[in-house]
């Protein structure tokens, strides 16, 4: 019994010594922020044998127990952290502290730099991570601008961005554990200065107090303000066009553009005209009944029949317009229901000019209607204008049914003039305007052109001819034309007054002319009674030269210069104008490229007569060419031009007229050298050489030119 | 011609007066060749033109003798740019002094200043100018050459002559003034009175 009694008591000793209990203990803490680390895996290792594990609590404390002393390894691991490790001594009955204080994971800060404008890359830029103002990492940036730093403990930082010619930028940035933080630079370009002087464009002293401002975009940025000597700076300007102003008082404003570079100073110098101070023209306007002021009357200076000035009355009826330049002018105030007030007035420069109105309320209307004068439609579009002693008083435009209304008109004796395009310009004196009445004033304009009408008619049988062609002619010209109805009526419209010619031509009649005058706004009548077995002239146009046939060249035939019929050769050189009368002519044919050829011909009645042309080319000189020389000697010298051409093509060139500024001064033979030396020449004054050639027909050539100086 | 005669019978005038009051001396003829400095008469005129001479010296002292010379230099030429004829005269008066040494038995080296007085006379062959125009100048000459005895009185005058000679030109002219002076190389014989 003993023995089981001292074997119960060894077995409890023996279990004593077996699970004598230690403990360690500890905390888990952020190295950084010193805060606790919750989470935090601990693990307990006897050599290499896990012993035990725990974690930490969100104090980050944890508590292992330990049932055999001795020694331990506690290794501590927590996300974003790096592992740690520590021995801890167990001893039986007894609590070891082990704390860690983690050292958490590395991160990076990586970005790019740009330029602030234009957003491209800045390579090269040095690039600080700086922590409690200690630059702690550095690198560049590469050729697309970018960069990294790692190996940056968690926390934060700050980040500067430094690089030629741009200002320094800097951020902030958290480095988290494991984690790239972005943190991105758009450096704007250093910045430059502007800095000038203001001052007066007379005197040329300098004016302080100038205000200067810079402006980009008409936003003002930066500003300043001269100095005693009229100086200004102004640093710290971005790069870039600007807009410089510079404004002093009783001075008128200056601006210049100016451009800012990096680092460097633009100048940008002032010289500011004195202001014109002008007069000041002031007053009231008051109720001529009442005496009580008019407020909102519309005060005006006129200059030169147009509004140079104008303000409203205050409520008590005052005005002021200040700036006024020295003269004379003409002062008008007013008001709907009054009547307009029209004064004189002289503005002296720097001073007041007092001119008080007081209208006389009520006025009249004057309205009326613009019509045509010979078919009585209305004219729309039409100015009317209602003046007093040749000065406009108001206008007005008629609307689509020739009406107009004039209001507000004072009571007086007006002239009145109304004006409308292709009509005489129409006046109506002593338009009397009463008070309070209404004036009716209608005018019927009369049309600026005149027209030509009549009927065309068979001489023998009297029968109206239609489809016959009648043209108004002024100077061998058409300027209207026209063809006879069924009925044998024609009419042109729209002819300016003058003399015409007019010509009706129909087939297998004899064509009529007869000279007739065009009034304005009148219808002259012309009948025409033709005569019929027409003669017929007609022929070919051949070049002289090569005897080609001649397409497109005109073909006018003049009875005593007056045109009567033309036409054009066709394809085959041929011309026929069938519808002549009898009688003399003269037949003028022209081509470009060819000298005029005029020929008298007579043709007898219904004769089918024959004319053949040959044209002569016009054949200019050739590839002319000039030069000034100076013909000089040790002493003296003249400006000579030498002008030198080559043959015209055509071989009857008897010789070439040389023209100096459209004047002749010279022929020289076409068998001499081709040049001409014109002498006594001015370097200062260009002179325009034109040369034509005669040929043995007396035909004149076009002209080649050139200019030497 | 008449000129260059009036010119020398003046420096005969001048010098025979004062060999007569028996200072030593001599009087040399040069002839040699004129160059134009000026490249507006170069290019007129061309290269060189003959150049003659009459120069007199006077003895003062071993190693300093003041002279006169007057010379005539004349050349025909082409204008610029049409190429007409021009004919130029230039005859100069101008006086100075020589420094020379050392005193070799065989020859001396000299050296020396003077003021010229010139008048150019040119003739341009153009019917738009005026056919002649002279002008007067006044300048400057540095003077340089050999003296080598000869014979007994004779004496050989090896040269090299630089003539600054300005005149105004027409206004029209770009160019207001010209240079007529230039480089006068040659050789002349003297006789020591």
């Amino acid at each position: 019994m003993t023995r089981i009694l001292f074997l119960i008591i060894g077995i409890l000793l023996h279990t004593q010594g077996l699970f004598a209990l230690g403990r360690i203990n500890g905390t888990v803490t952020d190295a950084s922020s010193r805060n606790p680390v919750s989470g935090a895996m601990i693990s307990l290792f006897k050599g290499s044998t896990l012993v035990s594990t725990t974690t930490t609590n969100s104090s980050g404390s944890y508590s292992i127990t330990v049932i055999t002393a001795g020694q331990y390894i506690v290794k501590v691991s927590a996300s974003g952290f790096q592992d740690a490790s520590s021995g801890a001594t167990v001893i039986t009955n007894q609590t070891t502290i082990v704390n860690f204080a983690l050292q958490g994971n590395p991160g990076s800060i990586a970005g790019t730099v740009i330029d602030f404008n234009t957003s491209l890359p800045i390579s090269g830029a040095v690039i600080e991570v700086i922590q409690n103002d200690v630059p702690i990492a550095s690198t560049t940036t590469d050729a697309s601008g970018n960069y990294s730093l790692g190996g940056l403990a968690s926390g934060s930082y700050d980040v500067t961005a430094n690089a030629t010619n741009y200002q320094e930028s800097e951020s902030g940035a958290v480095v988290q554990p494991d984690q790239t933080t972005t943190v991105n630079f758009a450096l704007k370009s250093s910045p430059g200065t502007i800095s000038g002087t203001v001052t007066d464009a007379n005197t040329s002293l300098p004016i302080q107090g100038a205000a200067i401002t810079v402006s980009m975009d008409d936003t003002p940025l930066f500003f300043a303000a001269t100095d005693a000597s009229g100086n200004y700076t102004i640093t710290g300007v971005p790069p870039g066009s600007y807009n410089v102003e510079a404004q002093a008082d009783n001075y008128e404003t200056g601006g210049q553009d100016a451009i800012v570079q990096v680092n460097q100073t633009t100048t940008v110098n002032f010289a500011l005209a004195a202001a014109a101070q002008g007069g000041i023209l002031s007053g009231n306007v008051t109720d001529a009944t009442t005496s009580l002021p008019i407020q909102g009357a519309s005060v005006e200076i006129i200059f030169n029949q147009t509004i140079a000035f104008s303000t409203l009355t205050d409520p008590s009826g005052n005005y002021t317009i200040d700036g006024v330049p020295a003269g004379s002018y003409v002062v008008i105030a007013h008001v709907p229901t009054y009547q307009t007030g029209i004064v004189g007035a002289i503005i002296q420069e720097s001073q007041t000019t007092t001119v008080n109105f007081a209208l006389s309320s009520s006025s009249g209307t004057v309205l009326g209607t613009v019509t045509d004068a010979n078919t009585g439609l209305p004219i729309s579009g039409a100015i009317v204008n209602i003046n007093l002693s040749n000065f406009p008083v108001d206008t007005a435009e008629t609307n689509a049914s020739g009406e107009y209304l004039i209001q507000g008109v004072q009571p007086n004796i007006y002239t009145m003039s109304f004006e409308a395009s292709g009509y005489q310009i129409g006046s109506q004196d002593e338009v009397v305007v009463n008070a309070n009445q209404t004036t009716t004033v209608n005018m019927a304009l009369q049309s600026t052109f005149g027209n030509v009408a009549g009927t065309v008619r068979s001489a023998m049988s009297g029968l109206p001819i239609s489809g016959a062609t009648i043209d108004a002619i002024l100077n061998r010209t058409v300027i209207g034309s026209s063809l006879s109805s069924i009925s044998g009526n024609y009419t042109i419209p729209g002819l300016a007054p003058g003399s015409y010619e007019i010509l009706a031509t129909a087939a297998n009649f004899q064509t009529a002319i007869n000279t007739i005058t065009i009034l304005a706004s009148q219808t002259t009548t012309q009948n025409f009674l033709l005569q019929g077995n027409p003669s017929t002239l007609q022929g070919q146009v051949v070049n002289a030269i090569t005897g080609s046939p001649l397409p497109e060249i005109s073909v006018q035939i003049l009875t005593n210069g007056s045109l009567i019929a033309t036409a054009l050769t066709d394809s085959n050189g041929n011309y026929s104008i069938s519808t002549l009368p009898p009688g003399s002519y003269q037949v003028i044919i022209s081509g470009v490229g060819y000298y005029t050829l005029s020929e008298d011909t007579s043709i007898t009645l219904g004769e089918i007569e024959t004319v053949n042309f040959m044209l002569t080319p016009n054949s200019p000189p050739r590839n002319l060419t000039g030069k000034a020389i100076d013909n000089r000697f040790l002493l003296q010298k003249e400006r000579v031009h030498l002008i030198r051409w080559q043959a015209s093509e055509d071989p009857t060139v008897l010789y070439y007229q040389i023209y100096r500024n459209g004047s002749l001064i010279a022929t020289v033979s076409a068998d001499d050298s081709l040049q001409y030396e014109d002498h006594n020449r001015s370097s200062k004054v260009a002179d325009l050489y034109s040369v034509n050639d005669v040929n043995s027909s007396g035909n004149v050539s076009s002209y080649v030119s050139i200019t030497l100086r | 011609m008449k000129y260059l005669v009036r010119i020398l019978v003046f420096l005969s005038l001048l010098v025979l007066p004062i060999l007569s009051f028996g200072v030593d001396g001599d009087l040399r003829i040069r002839v040699g060749v004129f160059g134009f400095t000026s490249r507006t008469a170069r290019k007129i005129y061309g290269g060189a033109a003959p150049d003659i001479e009459l120069q007199g010296d006077f003895y003062v002292r071993s190693f300093f003798n003041p002279w006169i010379n007057v010379n005539y230099v004349w050349k025909e030429g082409k204008s610029e740019g049409l190429k007409d004829k021009t004919y130029f005269q230039l005859g100069t008066l101008s006086i100075g002094f020589n420094l020379l040494f050392p005193h070799y038995k065989f020859f001396q080296f000299y050296i020396g200043p003077g003021f010229s007085s010139a008048y150019l006379h040119t003739t341009d062959r153009s019917n738009y100018l005026p056919k002649t125009t002279g002008r007067f100048s006044v300048g400057v000459v540095g003077k340089g050459g050999f003296l080598i005895p000869l014979y007994r009185n004779l004496v050989l005058d090896l040269f090299f002559d630089y003539y600054y000679q300005p005149v105004r030109t027409r206004s029209s002219l770009s160019e207001r003034q010209i240079n007529v002076g230039g480089f006068r190389t040659g050789g002349g014989l003297g006789w020591k009175f």
